[in-house]
């Protein structure tokens, strides 16, 4: 089970986020977040509504100023800097949005709308301009016809596709993508996820692939950051997020995932009980420990810490404990209703 | 998956729809949402309708209901025995007795169903005065908390007090489970109840759901469009496209082996965590194309334009129900010995 790596691990990440907090007043929507994005990597940003996903995504983009911590791009600090600085940073970073009804202008031709940051950005003449929205438009399976049209005249997945090469035309490293997909029919998701993993193998995309759909996520991601009430509970992978959870909130969260398949059945059976708590309290200690159903008295009083195992892997769980062979186990595996009854603790192989 | 095929006892069914067709006035003519729709549910069991957006899944439950407005849409034919009452002949005035009393729904989004400046009290307490006006103050509060104590919500004499922006989503959608219960209907509609709630909050929804069916021997028609929540749910599944059943089977058996070409679509395009190993990603299988517009169905099978096996006579031929395994499916690539074989 080796972890797909498609850059070595020295080379210096691409995006690097380190300790970032953003606060909305009260609401400690983001609260001390650090993570990186190697070049050509996706990582899958999951979490429940409130848990500060999309600010974290936001924050990132320099859409909302931080409270602290910096973000990092090609190992240069960008946050916290003077606009005309950021801007020409602004290249490498792109957007999607979940809502392509909401983030296009709808008075705007699509080809007017796939030009604009080229033309904010200065970049051709206007020649090459369209030259270039031509090649967008293919590249992202909207027909040639499609310039001259408003974005009412699209589906849904055709407007997502519309939002997809207006974040390409600048050639940009990374994509920040918040829930582009979650708002669109099942069939055409299937589209647009298919669309997206295309264009990161044609280009050597990374992105940060946001969403609250822990099997989107799950396809999608190279790894995989679970976040709860502003801090980030578990690190892992596509090979083992799903299989192996270590943090209970991970497991509850994949128990709850309605499975259409009947293998699903076999899953886990592990019951969240209650909701999140408002971000403006978040519990002291562990900020799950309220609706974890392992906790013990440390977890109400110590907040834990995100460890890095020995695996690749990383969790902010009292109750992961390593054993001595270095493999990590997850609280439920001790307890009397374990998660995984059917299949003994996988040891993670050492590659 | 908790549920396999619900055997039934021979007793006939709550709710029996016939030929249910439903046609909306728009600006371009008028257009048929709900075409010809049968279907039965019996005592214990959900019937779960599935679709994509546009496909006459939350009309067919607006129309029973008698919901949709007279000035926008009426019904253009069909039948809907409730306990031998057709709701679609049935006065207003009857059908008022009915909605709240023997019929009752549930919404996708909790907060625009609740009054938001009437205290969860009150607003369960006039459920009562409409239909058990003999009731008492007293006893109407007392039954306001029995209900809200039914559905599982913690220290109900604080809730009954407090107003429904106070309460979190999950809880707000139980106070509608509550209020839809307070009258002992014999069949639940539920529109997508889970739908703007998380993953962890619809959980736990959808297992109180099935609890309080398993108590009290609700019918429930479960419409929903993800087949997952469907899977787990559901005794049987009706699916629908451009405002036609086009598939119907036991749920076991709809997901071992979907007979329609739109239902194998729509189980191949959802990721399968469940199944997939470390391996490299195979892609998602799409299904091409979008809904069709209900203004401009094709002359044949609605899906054809968009159907990966679709014969020439598939654009001629609108497909009609036929039964298959132990179920039904409208596609002229299935025959019933096909399906044996």
């Amino acid at each position: 089970m080796t972890l797909q790596t498609p850059m070595p691990e020295t080379a210096a990440p691409l995006l690097e986020v380190r300790d970032l907090v953003k606060h909305h007043g009260q609401v400690r929507a983001v609260d001390g977040v650090s993570f990186h994005i190697r070049a050509g990597e996706t990582v899958g940003l999951v979490g429940e509504s409130g848990c500060g996903k999309s600010t974290l995504g936001r924050a990132i983009m320099g859409l909302a100023p931080l409270t602290s911590g910096e973000v990092r791009l090609d190992g240069a600090v960008i946050s916290g800097l003077p606009y005309a600085q950021v801007r020409p940073l602004r290249k490498r970073m792109q957007m999607v949005f979940q809502d392509p009804y909401a983030s296009l202008n709808p008075r705007r031709r699509v080809g007017q709308i796939i030009e604009e940051p080229l033309k904010v950005h200065g970049l051709g003449s206007a020649k090459a301009r369209r030259a270039q929205v031509i090649e967008l438009m293919a590249r992202v399976g909207l027909p040639a016809d499609a310039a001259g049209r408003f974005p009412h005249e699209f589906s849904g997945g055709q407007r997502q596709r519309v939002g997809i090469a207006r974040a390409l035309a600048l050639s940009p490293a990374l994509i920040v993508a918040d829930e582009p997909v979650s708002a669109l029919d099942v069939s055409v998701q299937a589209q647009v996820v298919n669309l997206m993993v295309r264009l990161q193998q044609e280009m050597g995309l990374s992105y940060l692939f946001i969403s609250h759909d822990l099997a989107v996520v799950h396809y999608i991601a190279d790894r995989i950051l679970v976040m709860y009430l502003g801090k980030i509970v578990e690190v892992s992978d596509r090979a083992r997020v799903w299989k192996q959870p270590l943090h209970p909130y991970t497991a509850g969260l994949l128990a709850a995932h309605p499975s259409p398949d009947p293998a699903g059945a076999h899953r886990p059976h592990l019951r969240i009980e209650g909701d999140m708590p408002s971000p403006t309290a978040p519990p002291p200690g562990c900020r799950f420990h309220t609706r974890c159903p392992f906790k013990v008295e440390r977890c109400a009083s110590e907040e834990p810490a995100l460890r890095a195992l020995n695996d690749g892997r990383s969790v902010a769980c009292h109750l992961v404990e390593v054993s001595a062979d270095g493999i990590a186990h997850a609280p439920t595996e001790r307890t009397a209703a374990p998660i995984r009854s059917a299949e003994p603790a996988l040891p993670l192989s050492p590659s | 998956m908790t549920t396999g095929a619900l055997p039934h006892t021979g007793a006939p069914p709550v709710l029996a729809v016939r030929g249910l067709t439903t046609r909306l006035k728009t600006r371009a003519g008028e257009v048929t949402v709900v075409d010809g729709l049968d279907f039965t549910v019996h005592a214990g069991e959900t019937l779960a309708i599935v679709g994509e957006s546009g496909s006459g899944k939350s009309m067919t439950a607006l129309s029973l209901m008698r919901l949709l407005p007279e000035a926008v849409a009426f019904n253009a034919g069909g039948s809907a025995l409730l306990n031998g009452r057709d709701l679609l002949a049935v006065s207003e005035r009857e059908m008022r007795g009915l909605r709240g009393a023997d019929i009752s729904m549930i919404f996708q989004e909790p907060m625009t169903s609740l009054n938001p400046v009437m205290r969860i009290g009150r607003q369960l307490e006039e459920v009562f005065e409409e239909h058990k006006p003999e009731l008492s103050r007293a006893q109407r509060r007392a039954r306001a908390a029995d209900l809200l104590k039914l559905v599982r919500i913690p220290d109900p004499e604080r809730v009954l007090d407090e107003l429904p922006h106070r309460l979190s989503g999950g809880m707000r959608q139980r106070v509608m489970i509550a209020m839809a219960l307070a009258c002992d209907p014999k069949l639940l509609i539920a529109d997508e109840p889970t739908t703007a709630l998380d993953a962890t909050v619809q959980a736990q929804i959808l297992d109180l759901l099935r609890a309080l069916q398993a108590e009290l021997g609700l019918a429930i028609v479960l419409i929903t469009h993800n087949l997952g929540v469907v899977a787990e749910n559901a005794h049987r599944v009706l699916v629908m496209y451009a405002g036609r059943k086009v598939e119907e089977a036991p749920v076991a058996e709809l997901f071992a082996a979907p007979r329609h070409p739109y239902t194998r679509g729509l189980l191949r395009a959802l990721p399968n965590p469940d199944a997939a190993d470390a391996g490299p990603r195979v892609p998602l299988m799409e299904i091409p194309g979008i809904v069709p517009a209900l203004s401009a169905l094709p002359k044949g099978c609605a899906f054809g334009p968009r159907c990966p096996v679709a014969l020439p006579a598939c654009a001629e031929t609108r497909p009609e129900l036929r039964p298959v395994g132990r179920g039904s499916a409208a596609c002229l690539l299935v025959t019933p010995a096909e399906a044996l074989a």
